[in-house]
């Protein structure tokens, strides 16, 4: 894992003691202004004063639970991140209704029953990788920022509570406590800069009490409370009940896709090569963030919820070390059984807290924004984006536009980030309808036009919301390796053009009729590529040895026994399987010896140099590539998912040898693949400086290869890339077109997104009804 | 793709816009050669605007470079996009053929 360049201790890192502390305060001030909520839904149970501050104590305990919780991998549970809770509003509204229904005992209960169903949900959230693309992870994080933006904006001014309207000098203070932090984040040292919010918060709270706006009275009463007490447990009893089911397992819900969208942000955060949502390590943080709940509701507190202030906080702040939160966890353990510091955390005046939390959601903002924008965005895409934003900021603009739901529903979609992701995924689930996942073109020998196949891997790798530069890289091998083959004249009739996307792997197959190609080992010198400009006469030269061989017939001239068909490919099944599965069942009569020299020695190693310098970003990344043992794995892996040239096998360790047989190498020795790989995963382009470090260990195991001009490549690297690059695959003469864009028809993950939008639409009709 | 070609005291300037490939490349071949040809000729290929190029333009490149050695004649590539010198990186072209950063410096060049 690659440590951003803004972020000074990371996920692993161990912050020096003073900045641990430090910014376990911070996150402490942060998370204080959320303890309005147990207190309000105490009092609405009919609670007295030290029942509410009962509950306080015993939510901040069940917060540090939830922070450690949160922070330490604990097998199924735990993100692993900074990435602390909060009584979460989320709960607090679902909490008011069973307060006033069934007093404190079933806000309790029904906290336990809804942490239980997040624990249930996060065992479905692995197998629903599909359903949430980079940009819908994109959209998820934007919209935390938006909501974390406009929590902020209404604590600062006071629209929360709305007994009284925000006042200028609330205004006023807001903005001078924000400014603080700008200023101290844009032009302050790293120190400050680590701590601009603590240290704002402190300006402001003293720029607060200078203007009257920091009740003495308040702060007196904080100084006669007791310096240490035990939690008071009198309030503490659970019961359930049914009716108010519905609301919580909302709220449940609604806690799942806000966990989802913060441990999504915890990783693009960490992360500078981040590329798409690690499901794992969500699913962890729903789990945990469950448990926190059911914790919450066992102690006697409100529930609690993953905190997008907090994770903005860590990002604005470059300190996101999960051993902060072993700081937090400490301090609000001391606050729960210190009153007196807990009741100064949370006499904090609100629009300093506010201008904390807006300070905090433009970096969470800016983190979506460069998610969705790292793919290629077609209407499809642009509709689910789009959509999603608009219903979601509706809901902040326009409140009253949620009346025509029912209560329950109400308070669930109430807030922008829940409305706008249900959203996304509905559109989503819905566009992936007749999304076809292959698509293919041909191309005329004698008129190859790059444009148009550029165009074509534009256009789907918008459809399939690829990488931007995956699409580029692929775009110039894909035109160039057409290139190479047309003018190489080996080619008869001709070539097919299959490209193909299941979010970790673009493969792009290019088929003709002929046989193979052979890629020098080296670059061509001037001479040769001057030399090459005859082209197919010079193919025809080369061939002549060939033909004067008995059995063996030009391309053109070969006849074959029954038509062929490029299947298309089934889950579960390599290409190298489809490969050998469309190969004739025919056996030749001679010997394929000719080996055509490539009549365009320049264009096919240029093919191969991108091609390897992929496949090098591939390998900088797997590092199990730089020992020897793997190295063999890695070419056996190879072997499966392509074919691999002659050569390549007879360098192979023995006993991968045995697995090709003699027969399955003349086969592919004698028709021609030309198939491209691009490897999202590793793929981290302009990745040739970056690799810089794992080639110098990786040429104490291989010998390794020079391109001239280019720089050493690792042997077993170039020939990975060679055999994944150009490989033989019969395409039969005189069969249909392959007509363009041509689907791989209806497969299982259509009919996994119809059976989920079914399920949607029962589950709306069943909320509705 | 398009050439567009003009004198600049005493140095051709050929602008090149769009594709360059196996399509376009002997068009561009015959003009290139129609220039350096000449003996003691100054020429200016200018890329600014060059959206692609392959194998078959290098190779009309490295041909008219060869031709203007023989003849005396000097040629001279800019405005080179990343995209673009990063083909001149991976094909190792950058050392044979004279490149500079902007059409002035290569007019300079050339003389």
């Amino acid at each position: 894992m690659r440590k951003p360049p803004n972020i000074s201790y990371g996920v692993d890192d161990t912050p020096p003691p003073v900045v641990n502390v430090l910014s376990g305060i911070q996150h402490v001030g942060l998370m204080s202004i959320y303890l309005i909520y147990p207190a309000l839904v105490a009092q609405a149970a009919g609670g007295s004063a030290q029942i509410a501050a009962a509950v306080v104590s015993m939510t901040l305990l069940a917060l540090a639970v939830g922070t450690l919780l949160q922070a330490m991998r604990l097998g199924p549970i735990g993100s692993g991140y900074l990435c602390q809770p909060i009584p979460s509003v989320v709960y607090f509204v679902p909490s008011l209704v069973a307060a006033k229904h069934g007093g404190l005992h079933a806000v309790f209960g029904m906290t336990i029953a809804a942490g239980a169903l997040e624990i249930a949900l996060a065992r479905a959230i692995s197998r629903l990788r599909a359903f949430f693309p980079a940009e819908i992870a994109g959209l998820v994080v934007l919209l935390v920022g938006v909501a974390t933006g406009v929590v902020g904006l209404r604590t600062a001014l006071g629209a929360n509570q709305q007994a009284e309207p925000p006042t200028s000098i609330d205004v006023g203070l807001a903005l001078f406590t924000l400014a603080v932090m700008v200023a101290l984040n844009v032009w302050g040292r790293e120190a400050l800069r680590r701590f601009c919010v603590l240290i704002g918060m402190a300006i402001g709270c003293a720029g607060a009490w200078a203007l009257g706006r920091l009740g003495t009275a308040e702060l007196a009463a904080a100084a006669d409370g007791p310096l240490f007490a035990l939690p008071q447990l009198d309030q503490l009893g659970w019961s359930f009940d049914p009716t108010l089911a519905l609301p919580f397992a909302i709220a449940a819900v609604a806690a799942s896709l806000k966990v989802i969208g913060n441990v999504t942000t915890c990783q693009k955060t960490n992360e500078a090569d981040w590329v798409r949502p690690d499901i794992r390590s969500i699913s962890r943080g729903v789990v945990g963030d469950g448990l926190g709940s059911v914790v919450a509701g066992a102690l006697g507190a409100h529930g609690l919820n993953s905190s997008t202030g907090a994770v903005g906080l860590a990002s604005a702040t470059g300190v996101t070390s999960r051993r902060v939160a072993y700081s937090v966890a400490a301090i609000l353990i001391v606050l729960a059984f210190v009153p007196r510091l807990g009741l100064l955390f949370y006499l904090m005046p609100r629009p300093v807290a506010g201008a904390a939390l807006v300070f905090s959601s433009t970096f969470i903002i800016i983190n979506g924004l460069e998610i969705m924008t790292s793919r290629l965005l077609d209407a499809r895409k642009t509709l689910v984006i789009g959509l999603a934003l608009v219903f979601g900021l509706a809901v902040e603009v326009l409140p009253g536009l949620l009346e025509v739901f029912p209560p329950a529903v109400r308070v669930a979609l109430g807030t922008s980030l829940v409305l706008g992701t249900l959203v996304g995924l509905g559109l989503n689930l819905l566009f992936r309808l007749g999304l076809r996942r292959t698509a293919a073109t041909t191309v005329s020998r004698g008129a190859v036009d790059t444009k148009a196949l550029e165009d074509f891997l534009e256009a789907h790798g918008a459809a399939w919301g690829a990488r931007r530069d995956v699409i580029e890289r692929a775009k110039f091998n894909l035109a160039q390796s057409i290139e190479t083959i047309a003018s190489s004249g080996v080619a008869g009739g001709t070539l097919g053009a299959e490209a193909s996307f299941d979010e970790f792997n673009l493969d792009v197959r290019v088929s003709y009729e002929g046989p193979p190609l052979e890629l020098p080992e080296k670059r061509p010198s001037n001479e040769e590529i001057m030399a090459s400009r005859g082209r197919g006469a010079e193919a025809r030269g080369v061939h002549a040895e060939a033909l004067r061989r008995p059995g063996f017939r030009r391309p053109e001239e070969r006849p074959i026994d029954r038509p062929v068909p490029l299947r298309p490919l089934r889950r579960g099944r390599s290409w190298a399987g489809a490969c050998v599965a469309a190969l004739p069942r025919r056996r030749h009569r001679g010997r394929c010896i000719a080996r055509p020299t490539l009549t365009d020695p320049l264009g096919a190693q240029l093919a191969r140099v991108s091609a390897t310098c992929a496949r090098r970003a591939t390998c900088s990344r797997r590092t199990d590539c730089e020992s020897a043992p793997s190295r063999a794995g890695g070419r056996a892996r190879s072997s499966a998912r392509g074919s691999p040239p002659a050569r390549s096998a007879r360098r192979r360790p023995r006993d991968e040898r045995r697995t090709t047989t003699a027969r399955t190498r003349q086969r592919r020795a004698q028709h021609a693949l030309a198939r491209i790989e691009n490897r999202e995963l590793g793929e981290e382009l302009g990745g040739l400086p970056q690799c810089a470090g794992p080639l110098e260990q990786r040429r104490a195991v291989g010998p390794a290869y020079t391109v001239d001009g280019g720089g050493e490549l690792d042997d077993h690297l170039v020939r990975n890339a060679q055999s994944t690059a150009l490989h033989a695959l019969p395409q039969q003469r005189g069969r249909a077109r392959v007509p363009p864009c041509q689907g791989g028809g209806w497969r299982r993950d259509h009919t996994a997104a119809a059976i989920a939008f079914f399920f949607c639409c029962a589950a709306l009709w069943c909320i509705f009804a | 793709m398009e050439m567009h070609e003009e004198q600049l005291s005493g140095v051709t300037a050929l602008t090149v816009k769009g594709r360059l490939d196996s399509t376009t490349a002997p068009l561009f071949g015959q003009k290139l050669e129609s220039i350096v040809a000449t003996p003691q000729s100054r020429l200016v290929v200018d890329f600014g605007h060059l959206e692609y190029m392959s194998s078959a333009g290098f190779r009309v490149l490295l041909v008219a470079a060869k031709r203007a050695e023989e003849v005396g004649s000097r040629l001279v590539l800019c405005g080179l996009s990343a995209k673009v010198r990063q083909l001149f990186d991976l094909g190792g072209f950058l050392d044979l053929f004279t490149i500079a950063r902007s059409r002035d410096d290569a007019i300079a060049a050339a003389k």
